[in-house]
């Protein structure tokens, strides 16, 4: 019995030695890198190990998540020389090593010696939350001559409305570039260095702006009250090392565009249809310098192409001020932005054609779209101005076809009807169209558009007559008939069309705290025009239940099943509307769009809570969401994604457990994108056949880490059944 | 005094007055409405204003068309006066500033860049 016990223990002791043994060995194929990576603290699971090379035609980063027993493998490489290096909550950066594909290479991490340092690499939402707004008891603001806080603020979730879309609009708030103030010598006070720092630039004007909608010097005194609490050593809490499926995403990044290049939005695929250019570049807009930036990612090539106008550019002005308040702290007074087409948003078509929303005029309208034309629309709701209009890449033929609309476009998208009808926002009071099927077959761009004005049925009828109430002019309050239906301006942002209904598409607004619209076009438009018109539930109304307040409604998606998606990017949740819980959807109680609470349903997101706030809003920023119909991605189909642009990430939701899987950006830190999509290349191939898309898209490219020279980069995001797989 | 002296005491007089007729003027209320003219690249632009003064405060309303009627906020100092509308904006609100000097019932407004509107000068006149 002694002997078999004995034999037994040392065959225990092998199998035991041979596991450990297997836990530290990683063979990486001739094309992945693989290894280990091991602290003072042993193996170090749920760290990114990063492998960068300028080797290529353009530089390339390939980023991993280490798993158990810290073993990782960075899959696919193209041929290069790469520094490969460890970043981790709770470490240093690594040194860098250098490696080829084939390589095996166990990495040393090194553990921080303090929380500060620890910090350095935590996100930008992580450091915005130790930043403290105004009480909600200092709340309605009564202006300079009273608490400093503007008058036109309310509430405290306005003031953190001005933060998010404000500021975060164009930037992140947090990032090392903004909590710090590298030139603080230069100035009396931190508090001046702010007043001089939001004038900097073409963009100065914006900034400067955004800060007098605060009050101007309260909304000073809290931004240098974080500076220099920061400064004196004030450290956020610490971020949670990715887990579970968060350790399978493999993230590859091209960098594209110059260093100046504000890359609105990106396209690879057309949403209704994944398998569209499969394999094919994808393609970026340029808002700031008037291009389409391309991206061929199995040649590792990144080109650009000029976006025309109809007219002479040097006519036409441009979005971006063509002058400044203060000089840049990077470009002086050089101007570097001029978007006379100011290109917005790309969309790609059953035919791989690019479309995107892009001036190719001044605002004045053709008669055609104003009063006394014969044109049908027009008729109804006569256009004096529209800002920007359609325009498409052809890449069969390498050409720019423009499209000229009477009304404005800001965001568009295909409906899934026979006419691949594509939607328009920014039309300011319209939502526009134009029927691609017709304009393919004609060439005819007035008889291929039409828009119609939003306009509510709140007489109940059923259908939508003039006269309808008019909306209150400046400060004139509306006059309002309750026997007629009602016009309301929404201010259209998002835009998607309903697979549920081919003659329905929903906008979404940004204005607090945001709304919704849905637009039934019915059979002969612009007469059945009809718009339904739903507010996110918020603090204004006090009938909404505290669970369901939120604001700052921007991007828009829908499932398959009709249920929109909108992250509200104020608050820091997804928000999801179902129409089908509405008791109602005409006639009067639906003229303030507060008739329908229980058609919401708020996610908060998962970055930290800042501080005072309650409800709690969170320091995450959404500047737009996307749903993965088609399972691109790999988590399942109709996954609702808010992007995290303050958190250098995507946000995936389960509506099922309210659980987040965060794809966190590690490198280079700075990753604000304002969209994505996702592209199936090989439905056969797994995980390796499918990704999702998506690019740094911040105004100023210099916020990226590594600051001035960097270029913003084009992102593929793919989910791996295990760390390890290739 | 001579007639040289009491005909140099007349002219000072006259214009003094004159002076101080021009500045009461200039200084005068700016409250009621103007039509305000930008000529940029784009062509001339004509827009409604409704001014509104308030010692040194101005506000009122400008009417940009489409139903956009944005508030004026600025400020009146002698002959001078400066102001900003905000252009509400999808990519985030558009300020455009302006500055002029008062003469009478127009406004000579300084050359700067007007945002979307493009660059070039503008005026005003009293309706």
């Amino acid at each position: 019995m002694r002997n078999r016990f004995a034999g037994a223990l040392a065959v225990a002791l092998l199998v035991s030695a041979a596991l450990v043994s297997f836990a530290s060995f990683v063979r990486a194929a001739e094309d992945d890198i693989g290894g280990v990576v091991t602290s003072a603290n042993g193996p170090e699971e749920g760290v990114w190990v990063i492998a960068e090379t300028t080797g290529l035609p353009t530089k390339f980063v390939k980023s991993v998540v280490t798993g158990d027993g810290g073993r990782y493998l960075i899959p696919d490489l193209p041929d290069a020389t790469y520094d490969v290096w460890v970043r981790g909550y709770g470490l240093v950066d690594s040194a860098p090593v250098q490696a080829s594909p084939g390589d095996t290479v166990d990495l040393s991490a090194t553990v921080a010696a303090t929380p500060g340092e620890a910090a350095a690499v935590y996100p930008a939402n992580y450091w915005y939350s130790l930043i403290r707004p105004p009480a909600q008891d200092e709340f309605p603001g009564t202006g300079d001559e009273g608490n400093g806080i503007s008058a036109n603020l309310q509430h405290q979730d306005q003031w953190l409305d001005v933060q998010k879309q404000g500021c975060m609009l164009c930037h992140q708030l947090g990032n090392r570039i903004i909590r710090e103030i590298d030139n603080l010598e230069q100035f009396d006070s931190s508090l001046e260095a702010w007043n001089h720092r939001v004038q900097m630039g073409q963009r100065g004007g914006q900034m400067t702006n955004v800060m007098n909608r605060f009050g101007r010097t309260r909304g000073l005194q809290m931004f240098s009250d974080w500076s220099d609490r920061i400064a004196a050593g004030a450290v956020p809490e610490a971020p949670p090392r990715p887990q579970g499926v968060e350790r399978n995403v493999v993230i590859s990044m091209w960098e594209w565009g110059t260093e100046i290049d504000y890359v609105h939005d990106e396209i690879a695929t057309d949403k209704r249809n994944p398998e569209i250019n499969a394999n094919g570049p994808v393609y970026g807009v340029n808002i700031s310098n008037d291009a389409l930036t391309i991206l061929d990612p199995v040649t590792n090539v990144a080109t650009s192409l000029d976006v025309p106008l109809r007219v002479d550019p040097a006519t036409v002005p441009g979005m971006i001020a063509m002058s400044m308040p203060a000089p840049s702290r990077f470009f002086g007074d050089e101007l570097i932005w001029n978007d006379p087409a100011n290109p917005h948003n790309p969309m790609m078509d059953q035919k791989g054609r690019v479309w995107m929303t892009s001036a190719i005029r001044n605002r004045a309208n053709p008669d055609y779209c104003r009063e006394g034309s014969d044109n049908r629309f027009a008729g109804y709701f006569p256009l004096d101005n529209g800002f920007r209009s359609a325009v498409y890449y052809e890449p069969d033929t390498g050409e720019f076809v423009m499209v000229d609309t009477c009304f404005g476009t800001h965001h568009l998208q295909f409906a899934e009807d026979e006419n691949d009808t594509l939607y328009f926002s920014g039309g300011g009071q319209v939502i526009g169209w134009i029927d691609t099927k017709l304009w393919d077959e004609t060439g005819d761009e007035i008889a291929a558009q039409g828009w119609c004005p939003t306009v509510l049925d709140t007489n109940g009828d059923g259908v939508v007559t003039k006269p309808w109430n008019e909306p209150p002019r400046g400060r004139q309050a509306a006059e309002v008939d309750p026997a007629l239906d009602t016009r309301v301006v929404v201010g259209s942002y998002g835009v998607i069309g309903d697979p549920t209904d081919d003659k329905v598409v929903w906008i979404s607004s940004t204005r607090f705290p945001g709304r919704l619209a849905r637009l039934h076009v019915g059979d002969n438009p612009p007469e059945t025009c009809v718009t339904e018109m739903y507010e996110v539930p918020s603090a204004l109304d006090p009938n909404v239940p505290r669970d369901k307040i939120g604001f700052g409604s921007r991007g828009l998606d829908i499932d398959r099943d009709g249920v929109i998606w909108t992250a509200l990017s104020g608050s820091s949740h997804l928000a999801s509307f179902d129409r089908t819980k509405c008791p109602v959807h005409n006639g009067p109680e639906t003229a303030d769009g507060r008739h329908c609470v229980d058609g919401w349903t708020l996610y908060p997101t998962p970055g930290p809570v800042i501080a005072g706030t309650d409800p709690p809003v969170r320091s995450d920023y959404h500047y737009y969401n996307w749903v993965d119909q088609w399972d691109t991605l790999g988590l399942g189909p109709d996954v609702p994604i808010a992007t995290g642009s303050n958190s250098d990430s995507l946000l995936a939701l389960d509506p099922e457990s309210g659980e987040w899987t965060v794809l966190r950006v590690p490198y280079p830190q700075g990753f604000f994108t304002r969209g994505l999509d996702g592209r199936i290349d090989d439905p056969d191939a797994g995980w390796k056949g499918r990704g999702v898309w998506a690019t740094y898209g911040a105004a100023a490219t210099w916020h990226i880490e590594g600051g001035r020279g960097v270029k913003p980069g084009m992102l593929k995001f793919q989910v791996r059944p295990d760390p390890l797989a290739d | 005094m001579t007639w040289r002296r009491r005909l140099t005491a007349a002219l000072a007089a006259l214009v003094a007055g004159a002076a101080g007729l021009s500045l009461a003027h200039a200084q005068g209320d700016l409250t009621g409405d103007w039509e305000i003219r930008l000529t940029t690249q784009t062509g001339v632009t004509t827009w409604q204003a409704r001014f509104e003064q308030d010692g040194d405060r101005l506000g009122g309303e400008i009417d940009l068309g489409d139903n956009e009627i944005l508030d004026v906020n600025g400020t009146v100092d002698g002959a001078k006066l400066a102001f900003v509308i905000v252009v509400p904006d999808l990519d985030g609100d558009q300020p455009i500033d302006f500055a002029g000097e008062v003469t009478g019932d127009t406004i000579q407004g300084a050359p700067g860049s007007f945002s979307w509107y493009g660059t070039g000068d503008w005026e005003a006149s009293r309706k």
